[in-house]
């Protein structure tokens, strides 16, 4: 039996139009005209035990509002679901328990107080004994190396910081499968390696299933075998990274930035040119030819500053996916 | 039963990060207590009567109700309950094996028992130095009872914020509700003027809603205004039952129409 199934999931969303300025929002209380968005239209998917999914989509797509259905917050318009052989959204204990779920834009830790009280609260939240409470700490303190942050409130500290540990607070109770929705927003390079590493190393040890949420094309190549990907709530592409790799995103993006202004026919010589802004050369160049195109760069007549190698964005790969 | 005692412990322990805000209130409440004093000493001077109260009663009435509005009826319920289903953050109580009610009551409780140990050193020295102007009752069992009255009034005061509170399912803000519902309950608890200097008619009306159990009861119990007898008791704990079961109700209405935006 698979851990997570989605079978024509949809949610529907009711919204208010609002024209702006103070005359329309005057008129807003007298009238109100009801708009619906349809979030996310009939996917379908299933993800094995033990799996690590990369769930991929530009803002809005849909990923936030499929997350919020698989974890019980909201209910879905129509379609079905099962997590662990349980409906979510009946949000039984017995489900709960056996789930996590760590948002990257908000905060389930208490904010005036160390991060280890929320840990204990949810000791007791979820029922966890002393004993396996204190091994779990211990180990994923070690891994996330916080241990001299966990006495420290939580408004001081880092982004960084408080991402690991809201990470140790939701894993505290051994879940068996975990949704992450953009755990690496919003943080510096290493900061999001960290993050990478950690989860998965911790996929590989505990074998648990794994849902995660991204805009960013990095995490999910670093981090997943499999990927969905999902656009105006609904899904276009199920299925190998590597293929999709090959087949939609063959190339990789290389930023070179510049001291000084350089013509296009310069940059031209060195690779296919993906955008040229004034000082800063993007080129697309081909997964196996990375090593020598970058070789070749630094050792070009240009006034390179900085290089910077790094996935193409989602919303190329879409319409690479589109235009295919 | 733990997990919520956990919350209402952390509550405390996060008031108590704020210490300026608490030396503040110290400051601010001597002072208001004294211009009440003043005020009502001057009215009475003329040799008027008000009601049925003396100069002594009316003091103690009010010097009570500051003690009862900085305790019982310090809570920010309404405000935190609407606030979190706005911007998503009911999101993290959905997601764990425990009740929101229980969270929003603990949490109440918590900043309850933080106010009660701070303030407290508070009324005693100004109970203690005003022991000449006042009718306080010292007596054991009275004060015990009104202890017990207050927090059954502190209750219903919180099932009514929480009410209030869940509105925002469906009205997104609760701002303007929860502003005319916390002054006209404030009114009918006796928090404004005491209930018996109000109309008849008012107080018949009166009766048939829990509010005079919050504030003007227990006081009348302190100040030697009413004798003590059980139905003291089991009408307010009537009453929480009855919001309680409602509040479930509405709970599970409103859930359903959750969004859970912000997140």
């Amino acid at each position: 039996m698979p851990a997570i199934l989605v079978k024509n999931l949809s949610k529907k969303y009711e919204y208010l139009k609002k024209e702006p300025g103070v005359m329309n929002s005057l008129k807003n209380l007298f009238s109100r005209k009801k708009h619906f968005k349809n979030a996310v239209k009939k996917i379908n998917f299933s993800i094995e035990e033990g799996e690590l999914v990369g769930f991929l989509g530009p803002n809005g797509a849909g990923k936030t509002t499929t997350l919020k259905m698989l974890s019980g917050i909201i209910t879905p318009s129509s379609g079905q679901a099962e997590v662990l052989g349980h409906v979510p959204w009946k949000r039984e204990p017995t489900y709960q328990k056996q789930f996590a779920m760590v948002m990257g834009q908000k905060n389930q830790l208490w904010w005036d107080l160390p991060p280890m009280e929320s840990f204990l609260l949810n000791k007791e939240i979820y029922e966890v004994d002393k004993r396996r409470f204190q091994e779990n700490l211990d180990r994923l303190t070690k891994l996330l190396k916080v241990k001299d942050i966990l006495h420290k409130q939580v408004r001081q500290l880092s982004l960084g910081e408080r991402m690991k540990c809201e990470l140790i607070s939701s894993l505290l109770h051994d879940p068996k499968v975990l949704f992450l929705d953009e755990p690496t927003i919003g943080m510096d390079v290493v900061a999001q390696k960290n993050i990478r590493d950690f989860l998965l190393k911790y996929n590989q040890e505990r074998k648990t299933t794994i849902l995660l949420t991204s805009h960013y094309m990095e995490d999910i190549v670093r981090l997943c075998k499999r990927i969905i990907i999902i656009h105006h709530g609904t899904l276009i592409y199920d299925g190998e990274v590597e293929r999709l790799i090959k087949k939609y995103a063959p190339a990789k993006v290389v930023k070179v930035y510049l001291d000084r202004e350089v013509t296009r026919e310069e940059a031209k010589k060195l690779g296919e040119i993906y955008e040229l802004e004034p000082s800063l050369i993007t080129y697309s160049i081909p997964r196996k030819n990375i090593k020598e195109a970058t070789a070749k760069i630094l050792s070009s007549s240009l006034p390179v500053r900085d290089i910077d190698i790094g996935e193409i964005r989602v919303e190329k790969i879409i319409r690479n996916i589109f235009n295919s | 039963m733990k997990k919520y005692y956990i919350v209402a412990k952390n509550n405390f322990q996060a008031n108590l990060v704020y210490r300026f805000s608490t030396y503040v209130i110290f400051v601010s409440e001597s002072l208001v207590f004294l211009f009440f004093f003043y005020l009502w000493s001057s009215i009475y001077s003329s040799g008027q009567q008000i009601g049925s109260y003396s100069l002594r009663e009316m003091i103690s009435y009010y010097l009570v109700l500051q003690f009862l509005f900085l305790t019982t009826k310090n809570n920010g319920v309404s405000w935190e309950v609407g606030e979190e289903i706005r911007n998503g953050e009911l999101n993290n109580n959905l997601l764990k094996p425990y009740s929101y009610f229980g969270h929003a009551v603990s949490r109440s409780i918590g900043r309850l028992f933080f106010c009660l140990a701070v303030y407290s050193l508070l009324y005693v020295l100004l109970i203690a130095f005003f022991r000449n102007y006042t009718n306080i009752s010292l007596d054991a069992f009275t004060v015990f009872m009104f202890f017990l009255l207050a927090f059954l009034g502190f209750f219903i005061n919180i099932l009514v914020g929480y009410l209030v509170g869940l509105s925002a399912f469906w009205l997104g803000i609760i701002g303007g509700l929860s502003y005319a519902v916390m002054n006209i309950t404030t009114f009918l608890e006796g928090g404004f003027v005491p209930l018996d200097l109000l109309p008849r008619y008012l107080n018949i009306f009166n009766n048939f809603l829990p509010f005079k159990y919050v504030i003007f009861v227990p006081i009348s119990l302190l100040t030697k205004r009413t004798e003590f007898s059980w139905e003291l008791i089991v009408v307010p704990a009537c009453w929480i039952v009855l919001l309680y079961f409602l509040a479930k109700f509405i709970f599970n209405r409103g859930i359903k129409k959750y969004e859970g935006f912000g997140a």
